[in-house]
């Protein structure tokens, strides 16, 4: 055979393989609204920048006349590519092959992509479409769901792992996904269960739709399975992008720093006024936050659920940061179970690649009630203090109004570790607030005095100019210093400045043992 | 295999399952056996007790197979898109109301303000609509999940 044929033999060999499924299944696809595996790292990727691998890879099952069933690229395409320049490697399931069931091929195509991600060091995007385990592999396609699982582990707080649910992903394929760092799902077509509504029927007999069960409304809010929601399969990938620009690419590089366009020393007056005069009133702390951060710019993480905690990702200057608020707008920005868990989780990732963690702080003390302590608030809240303790990347709180109690503690004070507290003028640190205090503390002098209700308003307002505010913290040196809240910009960054070089380490050990 | 203890008028019973497959379950019932025949799988599926194994007879027909019940559904999210139920998001007492029945009101309107951990919460809208319905009024105590406002959606 002449050179030019065998050239002429493997572009007919690439472009059939390019087909995947065959134009009749990517039909099919299209009609679904979904798009196939490579539209979609066109969209994710820089254009023309992917590399693919494996596109030749079939499968080795000899079983229920799969022998006779040609898979090209067996379900999955990987490869590698960029994001704004920066390598990242990616898999992306075929759903137009065997419906992108995973055999045994498929998984080591994954995993070989996951270890060259690692020995790299660059992220791994993962794109689920697909029906699952290949049934007809046995065996052999389970093998390789735990092949994949044991590399995101190992993968975990190494390198980034994203994963975007682009259709089905049930059963045990759900927990590849579960062990990466963030889930991204769209409206249309995602839909995440270990078991679907058919089962659920038979075994149960609770009538549940997809949707209902699994669907990404369902898992942005209510589960707080996925961290991202958003409306079509472009969206999703795009914010892919957008997220990627915070994170560094593994656990030793420094988060990705941006010339910034905003002035670190702009001042922000509307925050002299912001905290409203009636400590019961709420107030919404995005408003403080978008303002703080470079040009408004917040990527909200988790957005849908436990909102009485908003976590998410801006930059300082230029610099990547973590942000972790309570939210007085709902719940009274109360720590509870789910708003613990979500912290807790953000801040560990956090922790992991390098991101200082920025906390704005008003929270009335963890949520009381039968709810709560049957549903293991002791356990669950004791992760997010856990978090905080344990990181060592630059950790500044600024105290906006409440620090009550225990949740005072918890949220990133100088006991844990904190560098740099700030306050507020209109900070309150305090055991609890004033009234709750003052009926401990008086209630049995009250009641043999003659006025007991004028006895207590008195002892209240006492507390009050006493405790309620930061300025006993500021005496005994648990904040560093009181601001002047038009200043926090400013003050904020240079402390991260500050900070950069910082060193801190925590005990060598195999792991903690984090309250899970 | 799972015991249930039970009282029917003021006796007490002790359910015990012995075997339980998709078409038959087997109950000891205070000693007396009974094998229960399933013919469907939905709840409350008929139940044929057969002969006691003892001439003790229960002063009560045996007791329907525990068979799989609907579970509950979880309460409503707070801000459960789509319906019109406005629920309370944590436990709380109600202050204001600054809405009435037949006013129109946008996603997002605050339509109750509940005090809960010394805050005035404001709880919105879920859908825009019309107020049909008010549940509770000023001073209530307010459960966590409970139906507060009913909004008909536009």
């Amino acid at each position: 055979m002449k050179k030019a044929d065998l050239v002429r033999k493997l572009n007919v060999k690439r472009n059939r393989a390019r087909l995947g499924g065959g134009e009749h299944r990517i039909e099919t696809q299209h009609k679904k609204g979904k798009l196939t595996a490579r539209e979609r790292l066109k969209i994710l990727l820089d254009p023309d920048s992917f590399e693919e691998f494996d596109i030749f890879a079939i499968h080795r099952s000899h079983d229920f006349g799969m022998d006779s069933t040609h898979t090209f690229g067996d379900g999955v395409v990987v490869g590698f590519g960029t994001i704004d320049g920066r390598i990242v490697y990616v898999y992306a399931q075929d759903f137009t092959v065997s419906g992108g069931s995973l055999g045994k091929a498929h998984a080591d195509k994954i995993c070989k992509i996951m270890d060259m991600a690692m020995k790299v060091g660059a992220p791994v995007i993962g794109l689920p479409d697909s029906g699952g385990a290949r049934v007809q592999e046995g065996i052999d396609s389970l093998a390789g769901y735990g092949d994949i699982f044991m590399r995101n582990v190992s993968a975990s707080g190494v390198i980034p792992q994203i994963s975007a649910i682009m259709g089905p992903c049930a059963g045990g394929a759900v927990y590849s996904p579960a062990i990466t760092d963030f889930i991204f799902m769209n409206r249309q077509t995602s839909y995440m269960f270990v078991t679907g509504p058919k089962v659920v029927k038979t075994v149960l007999n609770e009538d549940v739709s997809t949707d209902e069960l699994g669907g990404a409304m369902v898992h942005a809010s209510r589960s707080g399975v996925a961290q991202f929601i958003t409306h079509t399969e472009e969206d999703t990938l795009l914010q892919i992008r957008n997220l990627l620009g915070f994170i560094p690419s593994n656990n030793m590089e420094e988060p990705p720093y941006v010339v910034p366009k905003d002035v670190a020393e702009r001042r922000c007056e509307e925050f002299n006024s912001i905290v409203p005069e009636n400590p019961n009133s709420p107030y919404d702390v995005l408003d403080i936050v978008h303002r703080v951060v470079d040009d408004g710019h917040f990527l909200e993480v988790s957005q849908e659920y436990a909102k009485n905690l908003v976590v998410g990702f801006a930059r300082m200057n230029g610099h990547p940061v973590g942000i972790v608020a309570n939210q007085p707008n709902f719940i009274a920005g109360v720590l509870d179970i789910n708003s613990s868990i979500k912290g807790a989780r953000f801040v560990r990732f956090c922790d992991s690649f390098n991101i200082p963690l920025l906390f704005f702080e008003d929270v009335p003390g963890f949520l009381p009630g039968t709810t709560q302590e049957h549903g293991g608030i002791i356990r669950n809240g004791a992760k997010l203090l856990y978090a905080i303790a344990e990181a060592t990347v630059p950790k500044i709180t600024v105290i906006l109004r409440k620090a009550y109690g225990g949740a005072y503690i918890v949220m990133n004070s100088c006991h844990l570790r904190a560098d740099v507290v700030y306050a507020w003028p209109t900070a309150e640190i305090a055991v609890m607030g004033a009234k709750g205090a003052a009926e401990i503390i008086f209630r049995r002098t009250a009641d043999k005095s003659e006025n007991p209700e004028e006895f207590m308003a008195q002892k209240e307002e006492e507390y009050q100019d006493r405790f309620s505010n930061p300025y006993r913290a500021a005496e005994q040196g648990y904040i560093e210093d009181i601001i002047e809240p038009a200043a926090t910009r400013i003050r904020l960054i240079r402390s991260l400045e500050m900070l950069s070089g910082k060193r801190d380490s925590n005990p060598p050990r195999k792991h903690g043992n984090i309250p899970l | 295999m799972k015991s249930y203890d039970f009282k029917v008028g003021g006796q007490s019973f002790t359910a015990r399952i012995v075997e339980y497959t998709e078409t038959r379950v087997v109950v000891d019932l205070n000693g007396n056996t009974y094998d229960v025949e399933l013919s469907s799988v939905t709840p409350m599926a008929p139940v044929t007790p057969v002969a006691p194994a003892s001439s003790v007879t229960p002063p009560r027909p045996a007791p329907t197979p525990p068979t799989p019940v609907k579970k509950k559904p979880p309460q409503i999210a707070p801000s459960a898109p789509g319906t019109g139920a406005v629920t309370a998001p944590i436990p709380g007492v109600v202050k204001q109301i600054p809405v009435a029945v037949g006013d129109e009101v946008t996603e997002g309107t605050v339509v109750l303000i509940l005090e809960a951990m010394k805050m005035e919460n404001q709880i919105s809208a879920t859908v825009g609509g019309t107020i049909s319905e008010i549940k509770v009024a000023l001073g209530d105590s307010i459960q966590e999940g409970q139906l507060l406002i009913q909004i008909e959606a536009s």
